[in-house]
């Protein structure tokens, strides 16, 4: 559970950068592409975080499926 | 047409803009599979002998109410990454595409916190009701 939780954490990290990212496109002017970016680039890390944790979710559920049917 | 909206992104933006799309997919594709998971654990890790009516529609009710919250994000997921995708693949419609992605986002974090909220919420209902059951 600690590295899923470890993940969730970062992923959720990143969400938080995005969205200070995406608040500064609106309350700043003259860069907003280039902040749109770097707001993007932080969203697909999170995204990729995020298909990292579901997939060892889904490992986690199949050993404690299999282990519990044991 | 609006002079703003002829904006192309330069081909070093739509590269970043592309990435965000295929793990948007990406994800897309994970909560499909959760949507497939969640539906397994309802029907099958419910136990039907022995157990009251209460519990095994609570049971599978949440399993299915997980499902569909999942299922509703990996839509969702799959609408933003199609919209990223368009940004990158079509010309003249940049921002048009930007910002229904962006909205599209938007809608996924509102369902998030919602299934947040509605998780504490269900926590809260089963530790009162708990006894009942």
């Amino acid at each position: 559970m600690v590295p899923l939780f470890l993940i969730c954490a970062v992923a959720g990290w990143l969400y938080l950068g995005t969205g200070r990212a995406l608040k500064a496109v609106v309350t700043t002017e003259g860069n907003d592409v280039e902040l749109l970016m770097r707001a993007l680039d932080r969203l697909t890390r999170a995204f990729r975080y995020e298909v990292i944790a579901t997939g060892l979710a889904l490992v986690l559920f199949a050993v404690l499926a299999v282990v519990t049917r044991l | 047409m609006d002079h703003r909206d002829a904006y192309e992104f330069t081909s070093r933006e739509n590269e970043t803009i592309g990435k965000a799309a295929t793990w948007s997919l990406a994800l897309a594709g994970a909560s499909f599979i959760m949507v497939i998971v969640h539906l397994i654990f309802a029907l099958v890790g419910s136990q039907l002998t022995g157990t009251s009516l209460r519990l095994l529609v609570f049971d599978m009710g949440a399993g299915v109410v997980s499902a569909s919250c999942y299922l509703a994000a990996a839509i969702l997921f799959a609408f933003a990454g199609s919209a990223l995708r368009r940004v990158v693949r079509t010309q003249g419609n940049d921002l048009q595409h930007m910002l229904k992605a962006l909205d599209t986002l938007h809608r996924i974090f509102v369902l998030r916190i919602a299934l947040v909220f509605l998780t504490v919420i269900a926590v809260a209902a089963v530790i009162a009701t708990g006894e009942g059951l």
